[in-house]
């Protein structure tokens, strides 16, 4: 283009990313504009949440973390301490030596195409990678696996690349780093901040003295360790505990790891050199609740007072520092460098507590509507909460979650609300004025914050009916409405601000972990990732993903295998006799396999299944034959989340399925394709009071469709498998199906060593390690759903911007991976 | 009525009326400076066919206020594209039949005049000529993009390759 830089950027800024991929390719000048700094950064700020990415996260001495409670995540900020303010300049220098990486085109783009690609994957549910960390080393004996083995995860936590669990018994936490070569990223960042100390101590906002790019060695080394679709070998850390510990957390630039031993006891560790460095202990009867280690501190909630330590040199910072709290505290951080902690409790009440206010009661009460936190027992409580870049608050219950901007004391540091909404839920019986919440128009901050006053002054008024409803059984709401009356100067206070929704209830599902993009729910196997920001009211929108496609197949001691070939070739005589009888889709079928050539194995396989069969519920009979009744009832359910559906859905032809049909629509078809089955096996001639919804057609689709995508399904089904079996197989298969969009090869999956391997492989481990612990599944299907594989449930969570990781019953921890 | 002298960059004298082309933030700052004047003021990088269109363009909007809005700073967003794509789709709807037909033009004049309206500062018209550049990109592929800018690809069969492999920001 013959225009001056300045329009080319304009122009440029009018593109998706995606156009300025296809501008970047014209010619050698185009490249140069289209991948120019002022226009990829942005998209990358906008994107995501950047300095998560643990190539930047290891060029930083703070962290971000995600894991089931008392989360935080810091970037800025800073406790009273002596060598405070040489910290912060050193974290600061720190921060602008790793800004230097962006300054590489090669670096913008690389990170610009893992947060598109990853959002794309996030959104629709396709992981590049599962990675499967077993509890114990697979290298050993039996007796090996025995003493190391400690049961199922209990706690799991992720960041900065590093995922960490400790298991039931609680003996010793085992941390993976999930791709060593950053530490190559934070060695070359250290020695480009040793080489340009005083450059970088000269940068100001705006501007300052020229910095050298990174060398193109470094960048190459850069770049191999952002390579994240290669398979990466996850470092082991085993730090054997003094103590049984039941809570932990770390901080990965310092290598401290902390425990909670017993109710009163913090075990601090190096996990660097595994050795025990300090033991603190809390004041006080309460047993502690949350822990939190950031920088040099360590923060524990124990009932409602927090305690705060120095972990290097164990000096008591707070001791049981009195909250507003009146139930125990879930989660506790260090909010600021003002002074400022923030916690929430079991009843879902968040509380800003200054250190210095002489009476940290009433006077220190955040200041937000408090409503949606108020809500407990079935509908949420216990809460977490993680805190993202300092600003952005995410908190959630069991069913419910919520997002919020957090915004220090004071007029300056309010955001322009010009499109900001207020929208704090209401009851239905709200009046409808109220319902929309309140624009802010005005772009004056001291208006904005008379508006925000009286908009709290509405919800203040809306507690006091809430709590005149609701006194006999959450006593809570009249403690609330005393203390909301908040008589902290605004400027003062904190400010939260609801910034894109209602902190509801989720319609199903469990809350696994949110941060401000996305929330992740648990529906029995499936894992469903929620896009916060395309949520519309009452209609989450989001994708489904299993998080378990292991093969529930391992091994050579299980039964069933591949179908027979007679049973594709029956399927497809069976589809040329429905073709050539043109039977209406309405119409009950026969039973196309009463005259299949099953071999003498497979009949075999029907033995020794009907004698499974037997133990299933009421509804099957003893003979292996199912009541059609029962089967037909499935169809009213959705196996996705377990409840009953208000309708059943309608029948999805497998001839319909492709790449692009959603999970939910797969595994519709393929649950009808499985029921159309039985119900052929089992009820093939004319059930007097019951109609099968399925067609001739149908049912030869559902053979076709099953023998070449699940041919284990297809088989079990052909050899009568009880059908809750089939159904608790099924999501495997459909997940299986759906990641590998109808191709060949499933997502990868790589185990412990950081090689490809087989879910098969997977698998087989799980069960040595079962057989040798003598660990058995209250349920297992043989030839369907193996012992370890029904042992997957999982019970623990965390995330960080790329990763889903899971903690599971038998011990495994499982990584997803989207970048 | 005060009609205000301007000479283009031939050297014409061009006289418009001032609340037509106080449109322009520069003119407009001009005049805000030494006052209303009949010396003629010099625009050397607005040649004359270029301030007649412009003029053209303000005097069909010389009423309408609503346009005189500042530009979009946010960048586009790629998931995808929706709040851009919805922001330029509510840029174009803005547009009436005039502006269509106003950016019915060549590419070279289409580009002085986005070179003009910047120089001029007169907001809706250049965001008006850079949404109708921008759209000659949009939905086109790299050779498409080649032909209407009329750009020879420079690269070497290496760097093209390495080009597409470094750059692959998006699956599909």
């Amino acid at each position: 283009m013959r225009l001056p830089y300045d329009l080319s950027i304009l122009v440029a800024q009018l593109l998706t990313t995606r156009e300025l991929h296809v501008c970047s390719q014209v010619s050698r000048s185009w490249h140069a504009l289209f991948t120019d700094e002022s226009l990829l950064l942005p998209r990358i700020q906008q994107l995501s949440h950047f300095d998560q990415e643990p190539i930047m996260y290891y060029s930083l001495s703070t962290g971000h973390e995600s894991g089931e409670s008392d989360e935080g995540d810091h970037k800025h900020g800073n406790v009273e301490e002596p060598q405070g303010e040489e910290a912060t300049s050193e974290r600061m220098l720190e921060e602008r030596a790793n800004s230097q990486w962006l300054k590489s085109r090669r670096v913008l783009s690389r990170m610009l195409q893992k947060l598109l690609n990853r959002n794309r994957r996030w959104g629709r549910g396709q992981p590049i990678m599962r990675v499967y960390l077993p509890p114990v080393g697979l290298d050993g004996t039996q007796g090996d696996i025995q003493e190391e083995w400690e049961g199922g995860v209990k706690s799991l936590k992720m960041k900065g690349g590093i995922v960490a669990a400790i298991y039931d018994k609680g003996l010793s936490v085992r941390m993976w780093q999930l791709d060593s070569s950053y530490d190559e990223v934070k060695r070359i960042t250290d020695c480009y901040l040793k080489d340009n100390r005083e450059a970088l101590l000269a940068q100001t906002k705006y501007g300052g003295p020229g910095l050298p790019p990174f060398s193109e060695s470094d960048i190459d080394a850069m770049l191999r360790g952002s390579r994240s679709d290669k398979p990466k070998h996850a470092l082991l850390t085993v730090v054997r505990l003094r103590q049984a510990a039941r809570l932990f957390d770390y901080f990965i630039t310092s290598k401290t790891l902390a425990v909670v031993a017993g109710d009163y006891e913090v075990d601090v560790y190096d996990y660097g050199t595994k050795k025990h460095r300090h033991t603190l202990r809390v004041s006080g009867e309460e047993p502690i609740g949350s822990l939190h280690v950031w920088l040099d501190y360590i923060v524990v909630g124990h009932g409602t007072c927090i305690t705060l330590w120095n972990h290097r040199t164990g000096a008591v910072l707070e001791d049981a520092l009195a909250t507003a709290h009146n139930a125990p505290i879930n989660g506790v951080f260090v909010l600021d460098d003002k002074r400022h902690f923030m916690s929430i409790d079991s009843k879902g009440i968040m509380v800003v507590t200054n250190r210095e206010a002489p009476v940290p009661l009433v006077d220190t009460l955040l200041d937000v509507p408090l409503y949606p936190m108020i809500m407990e027992g079935e509908t949420g409580a216990p809460y977490a909460m993680r805190l993202l870049h300092a600003s952005h608050l995410c908190v959630w219950g069991k069913y419910a979650f919520g997002h919020y901007e957090v915004y220090e004391p004071g007029l300056a540091s309010l955001p322009p609300l010009s499109s900001l909404m207020l929208a704090p839920p209401l009851p239905d019986e709200a009046e409808p004025e109220e319902s929309e919440g309140e624009k802010f128009a005005s772009n004056d901050p001291r208006a904005t914050l008379v508006q925000l006053e009286a908009t709290h002054r509405e919800m203040e008024l809306m507690y006091r009916d809430m709590a005149s409803d609701r006194d006999n059984i959450f006593p809570e709401g009249r403690r609330i409405e005393r203390q909301r009356r908040n008589r902290v100067p605004a400027d003062e206070r904190y400010h939260l601000i609801n910034i894109d929704m209602p902190f509801e209830e989720s319609p199903n599902g469990q809350v696994l972990c949110a941060d401000f993009r996305r929330a992740l729910f648990v529906f029995g196997t499936f894992v469903d990732i929620y896009d916060v920001e395309k949520r519309q009211e009452g209609k989450p929108k989001g994708a489904p993903f299993g998080i378990f496609p292991v093969d529930p197949l391992p091994g050579t001691e299980l039964l069933a295998g591949p179908p027979s070939p007679s049973l594709s070739v029956a399927a497809a005589d069976e589809e040329q006799r429905m073709e050539e009888q043109e039977m209406e889709d309405s119409e009950w079928v026969t039973d196309p396999s009463d005259n299949d050539d099953h071999s003498v194995d497979e009949v075999d396989e029907v033995d020794e299944v009907d004698e499974v069969g037997e133990i299933n519920e009421a509804g099957e009979a003893d003979d292996g034959r199912f009541n059609v009744r029962h089967i037909l009832q499935h169809l009213g359910f959705g196996m996705h989340n377990g409840d009953p559906l208000q309708s059943p859905p309608p029948i999805v032809p497998p001839s319909s399925l492709n790449a692009s049909s959603s999970i939910l629509t797969i595994e519709t078809a393929v649950l009808q394709s499985v029921f159309c089955l039985r119900i052929s096996l089992d009820a093939p001639h004319d059930p007097p009071n019951e109609s099968s919804p399925f067609s001739a057609k149908h049912l030869a689709e559902s053979r076709e469709f099953l023998g070449k995508h699940m041919p284990e399904l297809l088989a079990a089904c052909l050899a009568r498998a009880p059908v809750d079996s089939l159904i608790s197989a099924a999501p495997y298969y459909i997940q299986r199906l759906y990641e590998s969009r109808f191709g060949n090869e499933p997502v990868a999956t790589v185990d412990h060593r950081g090689e490809r391997t087989t879910g098969q492989k997977v698998a087989s481990d799980m069960e040595r390690i079962m057989r040798a612990v003598g660990v058995q599944p209250l349920w297992s299907v043989p030839g369907i759903v193996s012992p370890a594989t029904a042992m997957m449930d999982f019970v623990s969570s965390a995330m960080d911007d790329s990763k889903v990781a899971v903690g599971c019953n038998n011990g495994y921890v499982v990584i997803t991976c989207f970048d | 009525m005060t009609l205000i002298k301007l000479i283009t960059a031939e050297g014409a004298l061009i006289e418009v009326e001032q609340d037509i082309i106080e449109q322009s933030g520069t003119i407009r700052n001009i005049l805000t400076d030494i006052g209303l004047t009949d010396k003629p003021i010099p625009l050397p990088n607005v040649s004359g066919p270029i301030l007649t269109k412009i003029i053209e363009y303000c005097m069909h909007h010389r009423h309408d206020t609503s346009r005189r809005r500042q530009p979009p700073s946010q960048p586009a967003l790629d998931t995808e594209s929706d709040c851009r794509e919805s922001a330029i789709e509510e840029a174009i709807a803005k547009m009436d039949d005039f502006d269509h037909e106003f950016c019915r033009i060549d590419q070279g004049t289409l580009f002085d005049l986005l070179l003009a309206a910047n120089f001029l500062d007169i907001q809706p018209l250049l965001d008006l000529t850079g949404y109708t550049v921008a759209n000659m990109m949009k939905g086109k592929t790299v050779q498409e993009i080649r032909d209407t800018f009329h750009v020879r690809s420079d690269f070497t069969p290496e760097e093209e390759e390495q080009v597409m492999k470094e750059n692959a920001w998006c699956e599909n």
